[in-house]
């Protein structure tokens, strides 16, 4: 990190400490405490990692995002600037106000108490999922859904995946066609977090403190986001139907009651057997960046490894 | 089991002692990021040895066309498949996944 040109980059604000914070094989996060206006503030500075993945939105998109999410009400990190010149400190970054409270996983479900305690925290992040699909905002960098039932985009777009494959999968493919057979017709289209759970929600005491990495975010259905968040897959091992944290009918009614919107639950159950897939899907590229040696790594190579158990778990509920 | 002359602990024996030793020495010494590493580790030597043990499983015959056939729609309601799956499944998670406690 350049701190001098960074410095030079923000005239009015005096940088003190800096340090690279967990998580983010995507992007880096770096915790900054400033004075600006002789004031302290706690920011964090956010850019692209070596290996930021092809997919991943630009961090100008993700800026913007964050903006009109922090405009509609969700419980956010506030976005204070964006700067796309990589002479700074080597690629485009953004800077946001830095929130308190615990995101991992692993903790998150072990803990009574974080967001007000289980039921409470639910209720919350249903809330939240609720404005996050109520956001209006023109952001004309999000492609317009293709004319056709998101759930039958989403098994082309996994089929495509396999397609590209080192070997055949075919319990992947068994619930890709049992979620073909029974996909909903056309529904709303709604802006989707599209990863909307337990690890990326960060919780203090009090309630959610903000819903973080939108790089992912994108038009779709409703149904998506819910599943993504109750699917197995998410409970990292707890019991809790609700991302591991607290009950599926909190999490409903807490959405239910933001949006007025009732949902369906039918619906949210095969977006459930969608996310084991996605999952599933991804693990194998994590896998495949290990195996192809464009980047060896052990937590790559063991994320492979948990595809038998979402395949297991795809059997379960398509059987 | 067929009789090995490599000089005994012979293989498994040896990956057991490494996790045992990783797991009871070096992983209480670690903390943060190194620990996570050394669980790692551990973890890859539990799944190395359910691999050795189990031995091959066998993949389904002509996986590729079986692929392509359940994307068709020949295998929908297909009970025989289902269970035949199931069983394939279990086994590549008794290798890849902890066992219940």
């Amino acid at each position: 990190m350049d701190k001098p040109r960074l410095a030079a980059f923000l005239p009015h604000v005096e940088i003190g400490q800096m340090s690279l914070l967990s998580g983010g094989a995507i992007q880096q996060n770096w915790a900054m405490d400033v004075t600006t206006q002789g004031r302290a503030e706690r920011w964090v500075l956010r850019t692209d990692s070596a290996a930021t993945l092809s997919h991943s939105r630009p961090r100008a998109e993700e800026y913007a995002l964050l903006k009109a999410a922090f405009a509609a009400g969700v419980t956010v990190p506030e976005p204070l600037l964006l700067c796309e010149d990589t002479a700074i400190i080597g690629a485009p970054f953004f800077i946001m106000r830095r929130v308190d409270g615990i995101a991992a996983g692993f903790r998150v479900v072990k803990s009574d108490t974080l967001g007000g305690g289980r039921e409470n925290a639910v209720h919350a992040l249903g809330q939240e999922l609720a404005r996050i699909h109520a956001v209006k905002s023109a952001l004309p960098f999000l492609a317009p859904h293709p004319p056709i039932p998101p759930m039958l985009r989403f098994v082309a777009e996994m089929r495509a995946h396999l397609d590209q494959g080192r070997r055949p999968r075919p319990v992947l493919e068994w619930g890709l066609r049992h979620l073909e057979r029974h996909a909903p017709p056309a529904s709303d289209i709604v802006l989707c977090h599209n990863d909307f759970r337990t690890g990326n929600l960060m919780l203090s005491e009090r309630g959610v403190s903000g819903v973080l990495d939108w790089e992912f975010a994108a038009f779709g259905d409703r149904h998506e986001d819910l599943g993504w968040f109750t699917a197995k897959c998410w409970r990292f091992g707890s019991t809790h139907e609700a991302g591991g944290i607290g009950s599926r009918a909190a999490f409903y009614a807490g959405y239910e009651a933001q949006s007025g919107i009732k949902i369906n639950d039918t619906q949210v159950r095969l977006w459930e057997i969608a996310a084991t897939i996605r999952w599933a899907v991804i693990a194998i590229s994590q896998a495949e960046r290990h195996l192809s040696g464009i980047e060896q790594n052990l937590e790559l190579a063991l994320t492979g490894h948990i595809v038998p158990e979402l395949e297991r778990d795809i059997l379960a509920a398509t059987t | 089991m067929t009789e090995n002359a490599m000089e005994e602990p012979q293989t498994a024996d040896l990956l057991d002692a490494a996790r045992a030793a990783l797991i009871a020495h070096v992983v209480p010494a670690l903390e943060g990021a190194a620990k996570f590493q050394a669980l790692m580790v551990a973890n890859a030597i539990a799944i190395a040895q359910r691999g050795l043990s189990s031995g091959v499983i066998a993949p389904l015959p002509d996986e590729a066309a079986l692929c392509a056939a359940i994307r068709a729609g020949a295998h929908d309601n297909d009970t025989a498949l289902a269970k035949t799956l199931h069983e394939y499944t279990e086994a590549r998670c008794r290798i890849s996944s902890k066992p219940a406690r």
